[in-house]
């Protein structure tokens, strides 16, 4: 094998390698991203690991055990809403009434265990969601 | 008044940017001198115009103007002179206007510099269109100088969290590497459009290609810092859409850094220098599409403007239009030389150069899948923080054994003697460390191995230094440390790289530690109760209430010892901002080099008790403090004199004996 032989193999090795990185990583769990009516419906796959979701936080729903530390809250869009319970201290801005991401699971009971919460928030760029939107 | 003329200056620097180019253009056509001039002319005037805009704008958030539609949005008017000036880029319409100053401030340097007679006005032109695009979004979409219908008398007050020294320096950084990649981007394609074959244009570009992705080093990693102190939720990185859209191009540039090296010593991987550099280039305006456009979920809303859709277009053009240039001047960039060896630098180089673009694009496939699949399955699926880590971890031990090696060893084809000679100190030396490690309990492989390789990279490092003192001193008869500090000097740019690559491998230390033996521990504590975490104890003395201007602050005081030995008092505290709703965490930071102590505020009772999360972050300082190596280093290589010349001092005098030099040969 000449030297160039050599290098177009070990590139591909290398190309075959990231691919097969890639590859193993999705199965390291990948989720899927519902609606909140989705979710309901059970529109998911049984062999996902997690589901993403994207709501308003009712605040009628919340109670803040800071000791345990849990949150108990309704995510809705309006027209559904799903239970959700989080296992972790309050996020800054999780009051201020942006928009939330939630990334869990459902248990048995129907609630939605969620092990990230993210507010979409700071709102670097845009704040269309402010009432009033002047934008 | 003032909006106007900002908005007008804008306007202005619009025409005159497609004058520019007209004129550019006509010169490149009838090659008469007059009409460059013209353009550069208008370059000039158009830096004027743009730093007027940029003027107009932090004037009027100085003066707190709630007639104009971003001031009301981002500034009130209890907020610090600093922070309402450091507003001009908190949003959207003014960080364009940011961006946009900066690209033309980079294209008046490159016309006044004008290294390359025929190259530079064909760059101007590609720079300009850039200008343009960014003037048009502005004249015509999100006008920074928008004025609100009804003036208010208050403004809704900058994002606490953004109230931070981390957000000074991290967009400005960022976008002044963003914005300088643009320039080895334009004289590539410019060196295509004349056909030059040579490495003229990475020669010229150089300078400007290591600023920026040192600018780029120092955005991402003050984006980090600004996470881990600001955000309070005890890590520095995400895996967020946002974080990758900046590491990508980070990636990328690394592997063009070192691939024109290759060419510049070898004129060897022409070819995949101009790709490098269309990709990194191409990725910073994906970078901004992703940001801008609301496509992808993440932390960091973003309102889905139809901006998003300009970019995209943009974004694509660009990538179209170079890669079919690139296309039409395949027969200039072929027929280089071949590789000699599988054992040389540049096969170790060109491994290195895959790695990076292996990660770069893992990245980018986690990142964008859910769009992938939604397009494919009309189901949205996204990855999570373990497939990044999955892919990304394996791929860099490998890039930092490379860091070890490709230094070291030898152009064109390695000799087993310089190998065993330049390896063997290092190797047996890391071999002891994984052992000593493991006989401690470091159980985890990855772990084990991050630590093994990144040492092994060290101690190479280092020895290769020992090794050039030693020759050097026994040839010139010096001192040890004069030795040191003349092999250093006269070869800035060799050494420069060792000092960027130990900041590299203080990095990786630090996450490998902070992401291997991270402890975390929630308590809720009354009044006077302790908590014991690791080797910590922590006393909750009290709660208190406080003013700090117009915010309140309600901050918990604990005392702290580490096994007995008094640290002092930590204040984890909570700031409500009288134009926010809610309040804001501040957490508290016990940083040493083995380990900090980072505890969280989360919440308390009206009786005083309270509940906190504590987190052990183990090494994290090393990751900050590898970045200080960074700029030093890449100011050591870049200093203009003497020794900065690729290959330093020893390549000149060996010149003539090039094929025989096998050591201390960069």
């Amino acid at each position: 094998m000449n030297n160039r032989a050599r290098l177009i193999l070990a590139v591909l090795i290398i190309i075959g390698a990231v691919g097969y990185l890639i590859y193993f990583g999705m199965q390291q769990g990948v989720g899927q991203i519902l609606t909140i009516e989705e979710a309901l419906q059970k529109k998911y796959d049984s062999n996902i690991s997690f589901i993403q979701m994207e709501g308003q936080v009712n605040y009628d729903t919340v109670t803040f055990e800071p000791n345990k530390p849990l949150i108990t809250f309704d995510i809705t869009n309006d027209k559904s809403n799903i239970t959700v319970i989080f296992k972790d201290v309050k996020p800054d801005n999780f009051d201020s009434g942006y928009p939330i991401i939630i990334e869990g699971r459902f248990q048995e009971d129907g609630k939605f265990s969620a092990d990230k919460l993210l507010v979409k928030c700071p709102s670097k760029y845009e704040e269309e969601n402010e009432a009033g939107g002047e934008t | 008044m003032i909006a106007d003329i900002g908005y007008l200056a804008i306007l202005l620097s619009l025409m005159l940017s497609i004058y520019a180019i007209i004129t550019s253009g006509i010169y490149l056509k009838k090659r008469n001198i007059k009409f460059f001039k013209s353009s550069n002319g208008a370059v000039y005037a158009m830096l004027l115009l743009s730093t007027l805009a940029v003027v107009s704008l932090s004037w009027l958030l100085f003066k707190g103007d709630f007639s104009v539609k971003y001031v009301y949005e981002y500034t009130s008017s209890d907020l610090s002179w600093f922070y309402r000036l450091t507003a001009l880029w908190a949003g959207n319409d003014g960080s364009l206007l940011l961006w946009l100053w900066l690209l033309i401030i980079y294209t008046a340097l490159v016309v006044k510099q004008n290294k390359i007679k025929d190259a530079t006005p064909i760059a101007v032109i590609i720079l300009l269109i850039n200008s343009f695009f960014f003037l048009f979004v502005m004249a015509f979409l999100t006008n920074p100088f928008e004025k609100l219908v009804m003036a208010q008398l208050e403004g809704r007050g900058l994002n606490p969290m953004l109230q931070s020294p981390g957000m000074i320096i991290h967009p400005l950084a960022t976008y002044l590497g963003y914005v300088g990649f643009a320039v080895p981007f334009a004289f590539s394609m410019a060196a295509l459009f004349l056909n030059h074959s040579d490495d003229r244009w990475i020669k010229v570009t150089r300078g400007w290609t290591v600023i920026a992705w040192l600018f780029l080093t120092i955005g991402n990693l003050y984006g980090a810092l600004w996470a881990y102190e600001e955000l309070g939720w005890g890590g520095y990185w995400a895996w967020d859409p946002v974080e990758n859209a900046s590491f990508m191009p980070w990636l990328t540039g690394s592997a063009f850094l070192h691939s024109v090296m290759i060419q510049e010593r070898k004129n060897m991987l022409k070819l995949w220098n101009i790709v490098l550099i269309i990709i990194t280039y191409v990725l910073t305006l994906f970078g901004t599409y992703l940001v801008r456009s609301g496509i992808l979920q993440s932390v960091h809303a973003f309102g889905s403007s139809a901006l998003g859709k300009y970019f995209l277009a943009f974004t694509l053009a660009v990538l179209v239009a170079s890669f079919a240039l690139m296309l039409s001047r395949m027969n200039l960039l072929k027929g280089e030389r071949e590789f000699e060896s599988l054992i040389s630098k540049e096969t170790s180089f060109l491994l290195n150069n895959l790695i990076l673009l292996g990660m770069a694009f893992a990245t980018f496939w986690g990142t964008v899948f859910p769009l992938i699949s939604e397009a494919f399955t009309d189901n949205k699926i996204t990855v999570s923080i373990p497939f990044f880590n999955t892919v990304n971890a394996p791929l860099g031990i490998i890039l930092v054994l490379l860091m070890g090696i490709c230094p070291l060893i030898a152009w064109r084809k390695a000799n087993i003697k310089s190998i065993i000679e330049n390896f063997t100190v290092p190797g047996v030396l890391s071999i002891i460390l994984g052992f000593i490690l493991y006989v401690n309990g470091v159980g985890k492989l990855y772990i084990l191995l991050g630590f093994v390789v990144t040492f092994f990279a060290f101690s190479a490092t280092v020895w290769d230094v020992i090794k050039g003192v030693r020759i050097r001193k026994e040839i010139t008869s010096e001192s040890y440390t004069i030795s040191f500090i003349r092999l250093l000097l006269r070869n800035r740019r060799r050494y420069g790289g060792y000092i960027i690559h130990l900041g590299i491998l203080m990095m990786v230390f630090g996450i490998i530690g902070s992401q291997g033996f991270a402890v975390v521990k929630q308590a809720t504590l009354k009044v006077g109760d302790s908590v014991e975490i690791g080797s910590y104890k922590i006393n909750y003395d009290n709660l208190k209430q406080t003013r700090d201007g117009e915010n309140a602050v309600v901050y918990a005081q604990l005392q702290v010892s580490k096994e007995d030995r008094n640290i002092g008092k930590m204040t984890p505290h909570k700031v409500f901002y009288p134009t926010q709703k809610q309040p804001s965490t501040e957490v508290a930071i016990n940083s040493t080099w083995l380990e900090d102590l980072y505890i969280i505020l989360a919440g308390w009772e009206l009786d005083g008790t309270a509940t906190f999360k504590i987190l052990i972050n183990p090494l994290v300082k090393w990751i900050w403090t590898g970045g200080y190596y960074i700029v030093v280093g890449t100011l050591f290589a870049l200093w203009p004199g003497r020794g900065g010349r690729v290959g330093g001092k020893y390549v000149k005098y060996q010149a003539n004996s090039f094929e025989g030099v096998s050591k201390n040969e960069e």
